[in-house]
């Protein structure tokens, strides 16, 4: 509550910094509150995983193996299978390089 | 979705370009020297803008982010440096004296040349947050801030290459000098970059090689550009519109006519041929012409000399060769790309394995998931680190810094207690990303007694290292 007692921001600080006064800040956070609190408690299925493996020549393997051709998925090996799913495997960018704020899937893909 | 954003995003950059070119346009009406310093402005305004809008845009990782600024930065430059130059300047005033075309050109040429380079050596921003915003800092945290360094965009700096590589393809063949030109910018970029990436920049997030796969692209446009501008500007040479009719002018327009006074004196002699308009401008022909021949010229209003008609059709069936072969580059490598995946393994290893194992690389990071909030030094963490060695996060603070303190999953708790939510956060129901590490029995064994090789610390070592590393 101390923060509703700071002084509005003055005129030149809302057009030249876009400071938004105490109270509007205190108004988003509660929103934004609301919001995470909304998204607590359901479930999210797993639809990406990262592995890192502990030599080159492990990861070659996998990728060598475990990476089909997309018009015979149907023929997978059962024992490359996940749940009865074909997994698809990639090579990914560097660690430093994923934007994991942007992995957000579409609906068909995360249900 | 993220289809919808490009397609916003694109439309934004086309309407900030169709801007910048009534900009240039409006200068080109003051003076030429005007119009080169809005197309300087707006070439360093435009990756600040277009990381603003691809900002709005939804990527897995900093490499699709980048292609997508790259794509949008070079367009803008491409057409607002070349392009909208060639547009707005009437075809007359192509080769003239003066303050025309050329003029124009060879101002951008030296901006390229020198403005660029001082710009970055100088480093003004960096030092006027250094020396004085950061001494007035409220705060440790912000002064920090401001003592970081700027981060180098790969893109940013492919752009520049290639929008001087095509502004010299585009009028190399009316301005020379172009090549020249090109050859010094570039070679002071490469010493400018390469002191800026080793001494000031900050390193940017590890992108893989598509930016470069992409810029194949934008090389082989530079070429069909040059190779369609070449054709068309020796069609059109010597852009005065006025073909020759082969009279001589009547006896009683022989004299001397103007005055010193407005600057206009010119004589008519017996020997001056009549002269008359006809269209030399071939882009603007209608039905349109492709690749310019001499055929091309309408009856009775043919300009070209001998060396044009010897050379143009040589230059005609060259670009056509070079557009066919450019579009059959670009078609399999799209087939390779989109098709070849359906039916073989998309995946193809090159090289020999490292031997080095994940383990026993020092500084390596793992795919712990951050995310970047303005304002603060280091990514807050999305994730529970408490069963994962603290070296995988990939930035260490000093001691007063405690990663956990960074970490946006310890603020759940107190969101919810701040909603009075009655909700549990437990191993069923995860908000965050798990991450997971089980290291070998072996990372337990010390690294500290290997021999390092020494690394000569004087002036001259420095030197010799940026020169020759």
């Amino acid at each position: 509550m101390t923060v509703l007692q700071c002084p509005e921001p003055g005129i030149l600080s809302r057009l030249l910094c876009c400071s938004a006064g105490p109270k509007a800040l205190y108004d988003k956070v509660q929103a934004i509150d609301q919001e995470i609190e909304r998204y607590v408690g359901q479930v999210y299925p797993a639809s990406s995983v990262y592995v890192t493996f502990e030599t080159e020549e492990m990861q070659r393997r996998v990728l060598e193996e475990m990476t089909y051709p997309k018009l015979c998925k149907g023929f997978v090996d059962s024992k490359y299978l996940f749940d009865a799913h074909v997994l698809q495997i990639d090579e990914p960018d560097e660690p430093s390089s994923i934007r994991w704020h942007d992995l957000d899937e579409k609906k068909t893909v995360s249900c | 979705m993220r289809i919808f954003q490009q397609i916003c995003t694109f439309t934004a950059t086309f309407a900030l370009i169709f801007g910048g070119g009534v900009l240039i346009a409006m200068a080109r009406d003051s003076s030429i020297t005007l119009s080169a310093i809005v197309i300087i402005i707006l070439n360093n305004l435009s990756p600040e803008a277009v990381r603003f809008l691809t900002s709005f845009e939804s990527h897995v990782n900093e490499t699709s982010y980048a292609s997508s600024v790259y794509v949008k930065v070079t367009l803008f430059r491409w057409v607002n440096t070349a392009i909208i130059t060639a547009i707005i300047t009437p075809f007359m005033y192509t080769a003239q004296d003066g303050q025309h075309l050329i003029e124009g050109i060879r101002i951008l040429f030296t901006a390229e040349l020198v403005q660029r380079p001082l710009v970055q050596l100088t480093d003004w921003q960096g030092n006027l947050q250094r020396h004085l915003f950061a001494p007035r800092s409220k705060d440790q945290r912000r002064m920090n801030l401001l003592f970081s360094s700027k981060e180098y965009s790969i893109g940013e700096r492919y752009t520049d290459v290639t929008k001087l590589l095509f502004l010299t393809c585009f009028y190399a063949t009316i301005y020379p000098a172009a090549w020249y030109f090109a050859a010094a910018t570039l070679s002071v970029y490469y010493w400018v970059d390469k002191f800026c990436v080793l001494r000031t920049w900050k390193q940017g997030p590890k992108i893989s090689g598509k930016i470069s796969i992409y810029s194949v692209y934008y090389f082989l446009l530079c070429i069909v550009t040059y190779s369609v501008m070449s054709a068309y500007n020796i069609a059109g040479f010597p852009f005065d519109n006025a073909c020759e009719t082969g009279e001589y002018l009547p006896e009683y327009y022989e004299g001397t006519y103007g005055s010193e006074g407005n600057g206009i004196n010119f004589t008519i002699s017996a020997d001056d041929k009549v002269y008359k308009f006809c269209n030399q401008n071939l882009f603007r022909f209608f039905p349109v012409v492709f690749p310019p021949f001499p055929s091309d010229q309408p009856v009775g209003s043919e300009w070209m000399s001998e060396t044009q008609l010897k050379y143009l059709p040589i230059y005609g069936w060259l670009c056509l060769g070079i557009i066919i072969t450019v579009s059959a580059i670009i078609a399999i490598r799209l087939f390779v790309r989109s098709v070849v995946p359906l039916c073989f393994r998309k995946y193809k290893s090159q090289g020999r394995a490292m031997e080095d194992t994940f383990s026993e690389v020092d500084d390596i990071k793992g795919y712990i998931p951050n995310v970047d909030i303005r304002g603060y030094e280091f990514p807050y963490l999305m994730c529970d680190i408490s069963d994962i060695d603290p070296e995988l996060i990939g930035w260490s603070a000093n001691s007063t810094v405690d990663p956990n303190s960074y970490n946006l999953t310890s603020d759940l708790p107190q969101v919810l207690r701040r909603t009075k939510s009655k909700k549990t956060i437990g191993e069923e129901n995860p908000v965050f990303s798990k991450v997971m590490h089980w290291p070998p029995s072996s990372e337990t064994e010390s690294f500290q007694n290997v021999d390092m090789p020494s690394r000569d610390d004087s002036m001259l070592g420095a030197c010799f290292r940026f020169v020759f590393q």
